[in-house]
């Protein structure tokens, strides 16, 4: 079971990434279940949900899920109760409980833009029964990033800090100069973090994905959110 | 076998010396719970949500069959009413959600930047009940039918011979704008228009602490639970922090403790940047609650000569822990803390906490 964290202030466009990581990995799949079937191999995805997504967002609108649904995978609502000291317990419960029912391909957790990434992980490391290594992207707000930085410099630093990707979004809202600039900050608080110039509001090309999921593939693809 | 009333009595004794960083015969240890009453007695949450009077019967017989503990936190579930503390929605079970689903805060921009300016023309009494009403569809005046059992809910625990340790609970005003505008759309304004949002809030404060002050006379508790609920240093550069948040932490601290009452600030996430702010407080009329996020020791380090400390048990911890786990974490923390600590969840109990490390917790406790 692979797993992805996806951390990031609200608003940073978590929810539209997720939704063409999403896209990726079910065309993805279609494609292996097409090969799979030509050759008369059953897929051990087709009896259950191949992607589950675990949605921790507060304050955003949620991804539909009659959508997708029809389109092969789950969708999970998390919400504390209060605000968010109970959600990595909850998280892990769930994760679990999904291990041992669904038995997905993918999971793909966005957390509540308070929380932080690396601390859920840990607390998933400590008590989940997969063993796959965690991946972590944290989705940065181009346009936003002077401000936030300027309001919540300890929230934001330490997302980007825990990340393995960072993915730096909306950067059709931000000149060419405040984008070297966020990417440099960026780059000196996680200099081993892979950073991603991207805009959730357009395509995204499938290498994005590929890097996050390390899955092969042309590099002409495109997914939309 | 002791009587109820002599239960309460020593309970409330040690409670009361340990507020004052005085020598107890043990850690007092006051459970902060709701959902998971509802949970350990299996009734359906949408049952215990379904009035004040219920979810406090289901808790005080949760608690009876829990125990030795000294009391509770509030006498019945804040959850339900949330949104005339966050002021935003929330969904409930057996209502938005299932059964047996716990109520979630459904958090939107309800409040537009135009409501700063009616708030500060027309004051906060007259925006905020028809807010409540009309734009969230909240029945305010059915919440407030039901917050009059209240007293009679605290009644009902002191007579089991628990201590209800906060009977009266305010929030932080600059929650409220962060609820009501959304988190997101609030941290914006903080940077756009900070003195607005300031002109606002200072409205808000001025009728929130008369209000305070009125209800702290008519109901005298001992300690007052003040809920700066995202107001920790890790969500606030230091410049802001000291404007919009500590500010109001302070002044409602010092009229609470002006009127004899000690105050419980809340602490939930991360304080670590800021805990030398809380020695302005007098010697054992504040209490730092905690939830495991700021490093309980460095809080001992600096503020234990002057505050109690209560909480730091993590929510996780009573999920997904073994009883020995639990035990242990407990046992050190008490050892540890010495005297002015009280036993405590770091924030809410989780509804899906296992009970077996409940009755650890109590054990490591009690010694029982």
């Amino acid at each position: 079971m692979n797993i992805i964290i996806f951390g990031g202030f609200l608003g940073a466009g978590k929810t539209s990434l997720i939704l063409s990581l999403a896209s990726f990995l079910i065309q993805k799949n279609l494609k292996e279940v097409h090969q799979n079937d030509q050759q008369e191999v059953q897929s051990p995805y087709l009896q259950s949900p191949y992607l589950v997504i675990i949605e921790n967002e507060i304050g955003e609108t949620g991804i539909d899920h009659k959508i997708l649904r029809s389109g092969g995978y789950e969708v999970r609502e998390l919400f504390a109760g209060c605000v968010c000291c109970t959600l990595a317990a909850d998280l892990t419960v769930m994760l679990n409980e999904i291990a041992d029912t669904l038995k997905p391909q993918w999971v793909i957790i966005e957390c509540t833009g308070l929380a932080y990434p690396g601390n859920i992980a840990d607390t998933l490391n400590r008590y989940g029964k997969h063993s796959d290594p965690i991946r972590i992207v944290t989705v940065v707000d181009a346009e936003r990033w002077e401000e936030l930085a300027e309001v919540a410099p300890i929230l934001v630093e330490k997302q980007v800090q825990e990340a393995d990707v960072v993915l730096i979004n909306k950067i059709d809202l931000a000149d060419d100069e405040v984008i070297s600039l966020v990417e440099d900050r960026i780059h000196s608080i996680n200099a081993s973090a892979k950073k991603i110039r991207l805009s959730g509001s357009g395509m995204i090309p499938g290498s994005v994905w590929r890097e996050i999921t390390g899955a092969n593939g042309s590099s002409e693809e495109v997914t939309e959110k | 076998m002791k009587t109820n009333q002599e239960l309460l009595q020593e309970r409330t004794e040690r409670f009361t010396k340990t507020l004052a960083l005085e020598k107890t015969d043990r850690t007092p240890i006051i459970l902060m719970i709701d959902g998971f009453c509802a949970v350990h007695t299996g009734v359906k949450l949408s049952e215990f949500c379904s009035s004040v009077k219920r979810s406090s019967e289901v808790m005080l017989d949760s608690v009876k069959q829990l125990g030795d503990v000294d009391g509770v936190t509030s006498a019945f579930a804040v959850g339900p009413i949330f949104p005339m503390i966050f002021m935003a929605k929330v969904k409930v079970p057996g209502r938005e959600l299932p059964d047996n689903m716990l109520w979630q805060l459904d958090e939107a921009e309800m409040m537009t930047p135009e409501d700063y300016d009616t708030i500060i023309n027309k004051g906060w009494s007259n925006f905020m009940p028809s807010y409540l009403k009309n734009r969230l569809g909240f029945d305010f005046e059915g919440a407030l039918e039901q917050l009059a059992y209240a007293p009679q809910a605290i009644q009902n625990f002191n007579d089991a011979g628990y201590l209800v340790y906060s009977p009266l609970v305010t929030i932080t005003v600059n929650e409220y704008l962060s609820g009501g505008r959304s988190m997101s759309k609030f941290m914006r304004d903080l940077f756009k228009m900070p003195d607005k949002v300031e002109a606002a809030l200072e409205v808000i404060q001025k009728e929130n602490l008369e209000q305070l002050r009125q209800q702290i006379r008519a109901i005298k508790p001992q300690v007052v639970f003040v809920s700066p609920a995202r107001g920790a240093s890790e969500f606030y550069s230091p410049k802001l922090w000291e404007r919009f948040v500590w500010k109001y932490i302070k002044e409602t601290a010092d009229m609470i403790i002006e009127e004899g009452v000690v105050c419980d600030i809340h602490c939930d996430g991360n304080w670590e940047r800021d805990l030398d702010y809380f020695k302005a407080f007098p010697k054992g009329k504040a209490v730092f609650e905690c939830d495991g996020a700021t490093d309980i020791y460095k809080i001992k380090e600096k503020l234990g000569d002057r505050l109690c400390i209560k909480g730091d048990v993590p929510a996780g911890l009573m999920v997904l822990g073994t009883p020995d786990e639990v035990y242990d974490f407990c046992t050190k923390r008490i050892q540890d803390m010495g005297y002015g600590y009280i036993l405590s969840n770091g924030c809410t109990l989780p509804a899906n906490a296992k009970l077996e490390n409940v009755k650890a917790m109590i054990a490591a406790a009690t010694g029982k």
